[in-house]
């Protein structure tokens, strides 16, 4: 997931809103993060992560399994760049972890629209991230981008 | 009644649901033309289509119109339902979601894979007036970045597995908590019990769109409380008749922990589960805002230690009232896997999720995870039918997953056990949780599958 997503943050959510998208295809809600810390990719103030749905005017689009947040949520995301420049969930609500009052992170979804499966394999499973400190979980984030950069310069 | 004490008590009603809408914020998202529902397949649909980049997005010994009407006669064919899906008709258009045409497309744009991301199989969009719910458009689409077939081929998706899942979500319905139904959520490559509707997914239909004579089920109605009496809100509930194997899930009220359920005539064990593990509230589109309990274990009505059944006649009208307490379950989400009866330390694919077995023969389930050793089979139950644990078969395995001991039990699937589903139930002392509908008991594939 890490090698994956082209932002880490840690954050906030300040605001969200549903809007068309430029060519009136589709309807998107959007969630503004104000972002605490930045794991990968350039430090950032202000982070707008995007996702299907939502209702404009009176009409309502639904994309079952798409990850959605609520104000004042405290989250730490992992996105990936869309090729219409949105930012958005990686592996949908699997990118997103909630960071609860004690400081714990908890993950939100297991899995979601039809994705398909993945067989126990070799790596850090997803799950075993449950209830952990978020210090902890970025620690590991951080480590895990360092290798990765150090292995690109050989 | 004046407007304002309409408002009031509309707003103050509690929404029970006898299946997972497909937003629970908006549950009245439905198809008002379900008596003849009209999707167009994009021409570019064929076997041998690749995407933008080259690589197989169906594969050339796929036959995709035959599982297109496949999976549309699959819903048509409910008889407890009045839906019906029209012949799909071919089309230059694409996936426009204003210009109120359902198409079917295998379309490799940028907007299309921004849409998608790079997870989903596929995704189908829902326009809807957000005055009465009514679907105006309902376009599905494929993602470029997996490999669909219809052969069962090695590292393929299941095209009419997929799509058959789709047409739900263009009926309106969620996912469901039953985990081997259509309408779960993810899937497996070189799978296709998706392809078969579970009662659970026939049971969405019949209560959303029954037939004109009635659907000849009855009705459960109830509420699921903790101890102390406070609600469970976004409970999982479940009816299971272990002679039928009829398994059919749907969730508590987000407000006030009331169930509803229509269900086919049986003898129903009923139990509330909270939801985590293979299902949390983000997979069934509850928004994150909203108060889910999740600290109780799954509890049958009439207590774990001695459950009782509850006989459904057709149009009756039941109600039924569940306690349930804690401590929150012991065991966390199992890894399992099947495998040839009586085999040993052999190489293995596990899943998070539901694992197809084959009827009419003996398999091996295997389980690993947290909270799981040390297993005996006092432990270990499965609720459905003809699917029977081999007394004196429960080992642990020479293998191990993730530092945690694999056990192995074998089970007899009957040669008349098909399309149904087997749950896992796994108790220690006073600890129980219910893996619902985890095995989709089905035929054995036609084609062979080779790695
Ligand atoms: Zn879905």
């Amino acid at each position: 997931m890490v090698d994956r997503s082209d932002l880490i943050v840690t954050g906030q959510v300040t605001r969200t809103w549903t809007a068309w998208d430029d060519q009136r295809q589709y309807i998107w809600t959007h969630n503004e993060i104000a972002a605490h810390t930045v794991d990968k990719g350039s430090p950032i103030q202000k982070v707008v992560v995007s996702e299907p749905g939502g209702v404009v005017d009176g009409v309502g689009m639904r994309v079952a399994g798409m990850p959605n947040y609520a104000q004042g949520e405290e989250v730490m995301l992992f996105l990936e760049r869309m090729p219409n420049g949105y930012l958005r969930t990686l592996g949908l609500g699997q990118g997103k972890l909630r960071v609860a009052v004690d400081g714990r992170v908890h993950l939100t979804q297991t899995g979601a629209d039809l994705i398909r499966i993945r067989g126990a394999r070799p790596g850090t499973a997803l799950e075993s991230l449950e209830a952990l400190p978020a210090s902890q979980v970025r620690q590991l984030v951080t480590r895990l981008v360092q290798q990765r950069q150090s292995g690109r310069q050989q | 009644m004046n407007r304002t004490g309409l408002v009031a008590f509309l707003l103050s009603t509690s929404m029970a649901w006898s299946y997972v809408p497909l937003d629970p914020a908006h549950p009245n998202i439905h198809r008002s033309d379900y008596a003849n529902v009209q999707f167009l397949v994009n021409q570019a649909v064929a076997p041998g289509l690749n995407n933008a980049n080259g690589s197989a997005w169906i594969t050339s010994d796929s036959d995709p119109l035959g599982a297109i009407a496949g999976a549309l006669s699959t819903w048509s064919g409910i008889a407890t339902s009045a839906l019906q899906f029209a012949p799909a008709g071919t089309t230059a258009a694409v996936n426009t979601p204003t210009d109120r045409q359902n198409v079917i497309v295998f379309s490799d744009t940028p907007a299309n894979r921004s849409l998608l991301g790079s997870t989903v199989l596929a995704l189908t969009t829902c326009m809807y007036m957000a005055s009465d719910g009514a679907i105006t458009d309902s376009d599905i689409v494929f993602n470029p970045a997996y490999t669909f077939s219809t052969s069962m081929a090695y590292n393929t998706v299941d095209l009419q597995a997929v799509l058959t899942h789709e047409l739900g979500h263009a009926l309106g319905a969620g996912h469901t908590t039953v985990l081997g139904a259509s309408m779960f959520q993810a899937t497996s490559y070189n799978d296709n019990h998706q392809a078969t509707l579970s009662p659970d997914d026939i049971a969405f239909a019949a209560s959303r769109y029954p037939a004109q004579g009635g659907n000849g089920n009855g009705i459960l109605i109830g509420k699921a409380t903790l101890s102390n009496g406070s609600p469970i809100r976004g409970g999982a509930v479940t009816v299971l008749d272990p002679s039928s194997g009829i398994t059919i899930g749907s969730l508590t009220s987000l407000t006030d922990g009331s169930f509803e359920f229509q269900a086919p005539p049986g003898n129903y064990l009923i139990y509330v589960e909270p939801l985590g593990g293979y299902v949390v509230p983000a997979n069934l589109n509850i928004p994150s805002s909203t108060v889910v309990d999740t600290n109780f274990q799954s509890t049958f009505l009439g207590g774990n230690d001695n459950p009782s059944m509850v006989n459904l006649t057709a149009g009756a009208s039941l109600s039924v009232n569940i306690q349930a307490d804690g401590p929150p379950p012991m065991f966390q989400t199992p890894y399992l896997a099947t495998d040839s009866a009586g085999s040993s330390g052999d190489m293995v694919l596990f899943e998070r999720g539901p694992v197809s077995i084959s009827s009419g023969q003996a398999a091996d389930i295997l389980i690993s995870g947290p909270g799981i050793d040390p297993l005996t089979e006092q432990d270990l139950q499965i609720l459905g039918a003809g699917i029977s644990i081999r007394a004196g078969t429960l080992r642990k395995d020479t293998i191990s997953l993730n530092w945690q001991p694999v056990y192995r039990v074998t089970v007899d699937i009957a040669p008349a056990a098909i399309s149904t589903l087997g749950t896992l139930v796994l108790s220690k002392g006073s600890n129980l949780a219910t893996f619902t509908g985890v095995f989709a008991v089905g035929q054995a594939p036609a084609a062979s599958i080779q790695p």
